[in-house]
């Protein structure tokens, strides 16, 4: 536990990750209410022991205690059998806060990638969600996973593959002339 | 995918300008010869912008005035020492299942030995009875404690029926 002069004012420390730690936790769990409760916690547990880790690491720690709590989360869904899939949520979310309107053609796509997203099992969905979504270095992927670096790159690639396997069987033929 | 298409690890590879130029060359002048492969290449660039460009949640303020609140709690409670409540948790819930275990195994050993093998009580020094007493209340206040700390508890008729007596059945020592 690092001491109050050697630890970052709360309100900045705190300020600099809570969207972070936020928006990993929402979309790893798909609620907003179990992704809140992650974020104060890790935002707590930041403030407590996040000036005690060098700031190179303070990332790779933010994403590993994050995930961790996700996954507990995840687990007490199951043992409580009233899992409801995450994509689901997401999107309900997402329809939610953009409303109907929005929801057209891009929108439809967005929700498939969600739910293929949502169907990858761990830790290919948090590898591609940290890599491809959130744009995080392998080397702090690797550590939020607690996973060697060349693992971390075959499995992006297992996920990747995963997902466009998903998305090729849901996308119309048409769809793959876009690009 | 033809045998002689590349493997979809090269076409991630060459997604992420990893390949090297040569080989680069030659993926992208597969590219214009096969259907397969560029299809594949469309859906996953598609793929790959439609991931980074999926909108972020921001965190709501109140969930950072939560967390600020919580922290400004702390910080009253003890200024100078901060709690580490949740990881001494995680640590003292681990440790039970190691001592807990541990505590009972050595409880049970004491308790059993003499019956298991039955000795003239002149075998048994003064000083042996006693370091016997002194393992077993250190082996019960051991599992107080941990209970204490963790909200883990022993109860009686939890540990008769479910540890005691099934070894007292299975070494024959009922009664």
């Amino acid at each position: 536990m690092p001491d109050a002069a050697s630890r970052m004012p709360a309100p900045d420390i705190v300020a600099a990750y809570r969207h972070r730690v936020f928006g990993l936790a929402m979309r790893l769990l798909g609620d907003r209410e179990d992704a809140a409760d992650v974020t104060q916690d890790v935002l707590v547990r930041l403030w407590q022991r996040g000036g005690a880790v060098p700031p190179e690491q303070q990332t790779a720690w933010v994403l590993t205690v994050t995930r961790n709590a996700c996954l507990d989360v995840l687990r007490k869904r199951q043992t409580r059998e009233t899992y409801t899939s995450p994509a689901h949520d997401a999107a309900e979310a997402t329809s939610m806060t953009h409303g109907p309107d929005v929801l057209a053609e891009a929108s439809d796509f967005r929700a498939r990638i969600e739910r293929a997203l949502a169907g990858l099992s761990e830790p290919y969905r948090s590898i591609v969600l940290l890599r491809e979504v959130e744009d995080h270095t392998y080397e702090d992927i690797a550590t939020a996973v607690g996973l060697p670096l060349n693992t971390v790159k075959v499995y992006l690639h297992r996920g990747r593959q995963r997902l466009r396997d998903a998305l090729r069987h849901r996308l119309p033929a048409e769809d793959l002339d876009l690009v | 995918m033809n045998p002689t298409c590349p493997s979809p690890d090269r076409l991630d590879a060459w997604l992420d300008g990893l390949l090297p130029t040569e080989e680069a060359a030659i993926f992208e002048a597969h590219l214009t010869t096969c259907a397969v492969c560029a299809a594949e290449v469309a859906l996953a660039r598609r793929l790959q912008t439609a991931l980074h460009d999926l909108p972020a949640e921001p965190c709501p303020d109140e969930v950072y005035n939560a967390a600020l609140e919580r922290i400004a709690a702390l910080d009253r409670q003890a200024p100078n020492r901060q709690p580490v409540a949740g990881p001494r948790k995680v640590r003292l819930r681990r440790a039970a299942w190691v001592a807990l275990p541990l505590a009972l195994a050595l409880a049970l050993a004491v308790f059993l030995w003499p019956r298991l093998r039955p000795a003239p009580e002149a075998e048994y020094t003064a000083a042996e009875i006693e370091a016997a007493r002194a393992e077993v209340e250190y082996a019960l206040a051991l599992v107080s404690e941990v209970g204490r700390e963790t909200g883990v508890f022993l109860q009686e008729d939890v540990l008769a029926p479910h540890v005691v007596e099934p070894v007292q059945e299975s070494l024959n020592l009922k009664d």
